[in-house]
Formats: structure tokens, sequence, C-alpha cells
């Protein structure tokens, strides 16, 4: 006994500790191992083939989703981008979300706004429409102005008017690489059990490669761990287990069938995503969810600590929202995915912020206190930031075999970043986390997030749809 | 003691631990400045051979003979040279000097996929017969890539292999079809209109859509013919209405009878295809017809419908008129989406 505490008590707690992180560490390993495997594979094939970027009238048509909420900013440059894309055949719709900035005003000044008299068919319940715009300029262009109902409800609202087989949704802050929909668009044709397509996100930057601040290169560097390590490893397992919101592609039919895109979740990307995987596989239909390693979709990301805390909160709180709603898939049925994609969410997303603070105050507890050996604490500290360099490492390296997106001075400042995350901001994020854990908990709002705000803006009563009579 | 032991035991696992951990944290950041630095010369190295290549086959291409001896290829640029060369068109000679030719069909013999498909992609670009039966076998591979490459390159080769790549398109559903479309692009029109109408006599009734997709490759009068076969030989709901979609933009006069008869086909996809070919075709006697089919419970019949009925108005009024004479609210709705959607491309002209 030391303070009243069991030994072998504090020796399991430590043991368990110790298992996690070797744990979570040999998921990266698999993940990391599989992505090491595939990318060079994926890159050789698209330098082997130069006819590949060709674009033709046989392909399915695509409607781009663009929910937008206060994007006054941006949304004029990132639909510049969008409309630019080298596809034969596309249309545009953007959903003004009850934006209270003047998003409208920056659409209808760059686009010449017309009010478009065609029929908006309420298939799926949102908010109330209030009108529908068509672009003078660029016929493909139109956009839905609506009441408030967070961004699961303007995708639906963008559904009921889209004309195509196939939906893209995007964010009105982003920016496309012009072949974004003949890359993306390949798998659907290449495997007609394709449901949905995921593409990879790069970090936007204005000033150079890789940006200046500190707190945007920790985030290139999660990015490339999620991206190229994470869900690389994952896709060619069918265990793909988020479809982003800025860069997914998917068949509507789907969609609809799946009763369209929740709207009491704050987010709604990992949760369709999930969904999709539930009703396929719960209806017995053959499906692939694919992934696009090739980054065609550069996103700003976070600038300020407060930013990041708000938005880490809220996508945390969407994971929790996640694996309780398809909590069952969790060693189900679904293959991979149930047995891969799902404890990895379960054991090392949802619970990691409530096991590692656990952790770092069992830690601090047991040096105060005395019933913890220091030495062994740092040897475990030790071993924590050699594993988090270690994925990180992975990540640069696959980023390096593949795509070689940054300079040898670039790479060295990762390298860099990849060693001071350990030092605050790691723990930061897992705070933000945690806060994202106990508002989804406690059902608390978030407000202030970077992104769209969710459905927790005050929701008005649907309007009457725009039926003729 | 016990605790005492298994403390010391665990100290000792996690000091493994980080040893290992470590251990591989600098392999792997060794070999993270291995690919840096061989990344950073393969950079290099391609901007030059690119601008030398790229500059070669310029000149072999815009007609220029290229006297005394060409550049040596080292072992580890044809990859490169290979993909460059594939950009071009017609310079045979010069791929014959180099020994483009030959490198590339030992490639196509050892190579994984990706060097499969530029070599395939070389030889079919220089027709050398001497490929054509690896490329006929590798159109049977698995992979959606290296087989349509395959089909292309035998293409090239021997243009009496369409009729092979014909019956390779009934059954590769995953061949990109933008590619698809390249490949029949580059052969002669005839030829092709002659093979897909055989082809297509010959097909199963369920993979008849995958083809008639490629129709509007055809001559228009061969595509035509080949529509109208299909329209009066296969009780099949899917070809019936690929075959109508593709006859549309073909659409002439004496296609008014069949297209009326199938608009009132239980399917709701022939009747929509029907109605595409009516709208190119359509006479004042269909209004009752149009009338009825804009309140068809298919948005998307509705809609074609609408758009049939508004091409026998003169004018958006008269066309409005029609619409309130309708009683059922979908069908108004119809040809308000339609006349929506007409003003505005008028206006904008």
């Amino acid at each position: 006994m030391i303070h009243g505490i069991r030994s072998d008590d504090i020796i399991s707690v430590e043991f368990f500790l110790f298992i996690y992180f070797i744990a979570i560490n040999a998921y990266y390993f698999f993940t990391g191992s599989i992505a090491l495997m595939r990318l060079p594979w994926y890159v050789k094939l698209h330098l082997a083939d130069p006819v590949r970027r060709s674009t033709s009238t046989l392909d399915q048509p695509v409607t781009f989703v663009v929910p937008a909420f206060n994007e006054e900013a941006l949304i004029v440059q990132s639909l510049r981008s969008m409309l630019a894309l080298e596809y034969v055949n596309f249309e545009i719709i953007v959903v003004n979300d009850g934006s209270t900035d003047g998003t409208l005003f920056a659409l209808d000044s760059a686009f010449e706004l017309e009010p478009y008299e065609g029929i908006y068919r309420p298939g799926l319940a949102t908010q109330g429409v209030k009108e529908i715009y068509q672009s003078a300029r660029y016929p493909q262009l139109r956009v839905i102005d609506k009441v408030n109902g967070g961004k699961g409800d303007a995708l639906n609202a963008a559904l009921n008017l889209a004309r195509f087989p196939l939906i893209f949704s995007a964010d009105a802050d982003s920016h496309y690489h012009p072949a974004t929909l003949q890359w993306m668009t390949e798998p659907f044709q290449q495997d007609p059990r394709t449901v949905a397509v995921g593409g990879t996100i790069a970090v936007a930057s204005s000033e150079q490669h890789l940006p200046k601040s500190l707190i945007k290169r920790f985030q290139v560097l999660e990015y490339l761990r999620a991206f190229l390590a994470t869900r690389m490893g994952f896709a060619p397992l069918n265990a793909l287990g988020i479809v982003s919101g800025a860069c997914g592609l998917w068949r509507k039919d789907i969609l609809i069938e799946c009763g369209g895109f929740r709207t009491d979740t704050i987010w709604e990307d990992m949760e369709m995503t999930m969904r999709v995987h539930n009703y396929c596989i719960s209806t017995g239909r053959a499906y692939r969810v694919a992934f696009t390693p090739y980054p065609v979709c550069w996103t700003d990301v976070a600038p300020t600590l407060r930013a990041l805390y708000n938005q880490r909160k809220g996508w945390h709180r969407h994971l929790c929202e996640c694996v309780t709603i398809h909590r069952r898939m969790l060693f189900g049925r679904g293959g991979f995915f149930s047995w891969v994609t799902m404890p990895y969410f379960v054991f090392f997303e949802w619970l990691a912020p409530v096991v590692v603070t656990g952790g770092i105050i069992f830690s601090i507890a047991g040096a105060v206190l005395g019933f913890l050996d220091v030495r062994s604490q740092l040897w475990l500290l030790a071993l924590v930031l050699t594993l988090a360099v270690f994925g990180s490492v992975v990540s640069i390296l696959l980023d390096e075999i593949s795509f070689a997106a940054y300079g040898l001075g670039e790479v060295s400042q990762l390298l860099i970043a990849a060693l001071l995350e350990n030092f605050g901001y790691r723990q930061f994020v897992m705070l933000a986390n945690l806060a994202g854990f106990a508002a989804w908990l406690f059902r608390r709002p978030i407000h202030g997030s970077t992104k769209h705000p969710g459905p927790f803006v005050k929701a008005w009563r649907p309007d009457k749809p725009r039926l003729s009579d | 003691m016990l605790f005492a032991n298994g403390f010391n035991l665990f100290e000792l696992i996690i000091k493994v631990s980080v040893g290992l951990s470590l251990l591989m944290t600098v392999a792997l950041f060794a070999a993270l400045i291995l690919v840096r630095s061989r990344n950073a010369i393969y950079r290099r190295r391609q901007i030059v051979l690119t601008a030398r290549w790229r500059g070669l086959f310029d000149r072999a291409a815009s007609g220029e003979s290229l006297h005394g001896s060409l550049p040596k290829i080292r072992k580890q640029d044809w990859f490169t040279v290979l993909a460059i060369y594939t950009q071009f068109r017609g310079i045979y000679d010069v791929a014959i000097r180099l020994g483009i030719d030959d490198y590339a069909l030992s490639l196509l013999e050892r190579g994984d996929d990706a060097d499969k498909i530029v070599a395939l992609n070389v030889l079919g670009e220089i027709r050398d017969v001497r490929a054509l039966e690896s490329a006929v076998v590798l159109t049977r591979r698995e992979g959606p890539e290296l087989s349509r490459t395959a089909a292309h390159c035998a293409l090239r080769i021997d243009s009496s292999f369409i009729a092979g790549t014909l019956r390779l398109l009934l059954v590769r559903d995953d061949w990109v079809r933008s590619r698809v479309e390249v490949m029949l692009r580059e052969v002669d029109a005839n030829v092709l209109g002659a093979a897909m109408r055989d082809a297509i006599a010959d097909a199963p009734q369920e993979a008849l859509p995958r083809l008639l997709d490629y129709v509007r490759f055809c001559p228009a009068d061969s595509a035509h013919r080949i529509c109208d076969d299909v329209l009066t030989t296969s009780h099949n709901p899917e070809a019936l209405a690929a075959a109508l979609r593709s006859l549309a933009p073909l659409a002439q006069d004496r296609d008014h009878a069949m297209a009326v008869r199938f608009t009132n086909h239980e399917a709701s996809i022939v009747a929509l295809s029907a109605l595409r070919v009516l709208r190119k075709c359509v006479r004042s006697d269909d209004r009752e017809l149009l009338a009825r089919m804009t309140s068809h419970p298919d948005y998307w019949v509705r809609l074609r419908a609408a758009e049939a009925a508004v091409q026998l108005f003169p004018t958006v009024e008269l066309a409005q008129a029609f619409s309130a004479s309708l009683a059922d609210r979908y069908a108004r709705d119809a040809i308000e989406q339609v006349l929506a959607e007409k003003v505005m491309v008028a206006g904008r002209r």
C-alpha cells in the first residue's frame, strides 16, 4: 500500500496506459504500412497514363453542392475555382444557410443572380427556402437562400434541387484542382459498386508552400497523418470511416435512400459515411467507399488557438455522436469496417481524450504524491514522444514517396514541427477533444466554430415550399 | 518485493519499447533523408531530361530530320522518356533509331502494371505488330487501366481488333468511358459503324446498353440504323431506353411514330427516352399526348414531356396559356420549370 493505493492497482493502471499507447501506434503502423505499399503504385500508375485527364460527354454529370454560412470573405474566390473545373457536365448549387453577413450580396455582385423560376421539389424536409437564384453569367450556378438549419439541412436543400446522379459536397472556403471531378468520378466508373469517393485535402497557404504559422504547420502534419497514413490505409479494406465534407463525391440515390443528411448532429460527413456503410451492410448491398490520395482540395485551417479549440471541440463532438448512433456496427457483421475502423474510432478516437487526460493526471498525481517512480514516468513519456514523432515521420515519408509536395527546407521544418507539436499542441488539441466529449455528454451547444455552426443557431419554422400553387 | 519486481519488469519493457521505437524512428528518418535526396536528384534530372527529350521529339514532330547520333538513354531514364514519347504522334523513325520500340517490348514482358501501360502506349503509337499478341492477352487482365490500354494498343496496331474491343466493352463495365471515347474516336467511323452493328446483333440483351452508349461515335446513318434495329427487335427496357437515348440527337420526322409508340411504354425509362426523341420531331397533334405525359408520376418524364410541349409554342405566352389550361399542378410545375430555363438561356443570349 502506498498512500492508501494498492501497488498492483498502480501497476495495472500503468500497464493499461502502456498497452493503450502501443495499441494506438500499432494501428497507425498498420494503416501506414498499407499506405506505404499502395501509394507508390498509385503515383506510378498516374504517371504512366497520360490520357487519363481527358473528359467526355459520357462522363456522369455531377452536382457540386456548397453550403455557406457567413462565408462572405472567401466564397466568391472559392466558387471561381469551382467554376474553372475541367469537366463536361456539372452544376453548382450554393446554399446560403441563413448567413447574417453579406454572403448573398457578395454572390450577387460577383455572379449577377436572378430569380430562378424553376421548381424546387422538397423531397427531403428542410428549413424554409426563401428564394432560389441562378447566375446570369454562369448558367450552371444556382443559389438557394434559406433559413438557417445547419450544414446537413443545407445539403438536403441542395439535394432537393440537384439534377445529377453524383453529388460533390464542397466547402465554401476551399479551393479545388481543375481535374478534381475527373479524378474523383473515375472510381465510380471503374467499379459500379462505388457509392462514395473521399478526396484528399491539403492545407492552403497564401504565403508559400508551407504556412509560416506554427499552428498551421502542426495542422499540415495532422492532415498528412489523417489522409496519407490513416485514410489511405483504411480505404483498400473498404473501411474508410469518413468521406470529408469538403471533398466527397456521393451517389445521389444512396444519399436519398439513407434519408439525406442528418440535421441533429453538429457535422454531417462522418455520420453520413457511417450510415452509408451501415445501410449497405444491413441491406446486403455490394458496395465500395473509395478514396483518392491525390490532393485535389485545399482548405484554410484554423489560424488561431481559439478557432482551433472550437473546431476540434466540434469535430470530437461529432465523433461522439457518430459512434453512439452507429454503436451496433462495432464488432458487427460489417467486415473490416466493423472490426478495424469502428474499434479505431471507439477506442482510439472517441475515448482517447478521456484515457490520455486520465493518464496525464495519474502521472502528475503519482509524481507529486510519490506513489509513482519519476524515472519510470520519464521513460513512459519518452516512449509516447518517440512514437508520436514516428507517426509524423511516417506521414512525411509517405508524402515524399508519393507527391513530394514539400521542398528540402520545408521537410526539415515539418520534422521540427513533428517534434515541437508534442510540447503543448497535442495536449491542447486533446483538451479541445475533451471539451467536445463533455459537450456531447451534457448536450451543450458549441459556438464560434471556424466552420459551420451546426444546428445551434436559432432555427425558424419551415417556410412554405416553393411549389406553384 | 513483488511490487518492486513487477515495477522493474514494467520499466524494463518500457525501456525496450523506447529503444525499439527510437530505433524505428531513426531508421525512418534515415529513409526519409535517403528518399528526399533521391527525389531531389530525380527532380533535377527530370527537368533536364524533359527539356532535352521534349525538345528533340518536338523537332522530330515538326518534320525536322535529326542527323547524327541521338543521345543515349540511361537505364533509369527510360520510363520518363517513354512517358514523354507517348505525348507525341507520328514520330516513328526517331523511336526506332533510339530503340524505344525494343525497350518498350522488353518492358511489356517484365515490367509492373505501370511499366506495361507506358509500353503499350508507346508500342500502340509506333504500331509495332510484335506487341499485338501480348496486348490482346493483356486485355483479359483484371485491372481496368491495364486492360483498357492493352485494347487501345491492339486497336492502334490492327484496326480489325475493333470487333474484339466491342466484345470486351460488353463485359468491361469498369473501363472509364472518357478513355473508351478516346480509343473509339481513333478508329475510322465507317469501320466502327459496321463493327458496332455486328456486335449489337450478337450481344446479349442485358449488355446492349453498354454498347449503345458508344453508337454516337458511328456515322449518323449507321447509328440511326443500329438504333432502329434495336428498337424493333429488343424487349429489354434498358436496351430500348439506351437505343432511344442514342437516337435522340439524330432524330428526324420519320422517327415520330416510333417515339410516340414508346412514350406509352410501361417502363418510365423507356418513356423518358422516347420523349427525348419526340422533342426533336414534335408535331402539333402531339399536344394531347404531351398534356397527358406532363402528369406522369415520374418527375423526369414530366420534365421531358414539358420540354417537348414547349417546342410546340412559338412564344412564352402561348406556352404559359397551355400550362394554365392543365388541371394537374405537377404538369404546370413542369412547364414552368422548362420555361424558366428557356427564358434564362434566351436572356443570356
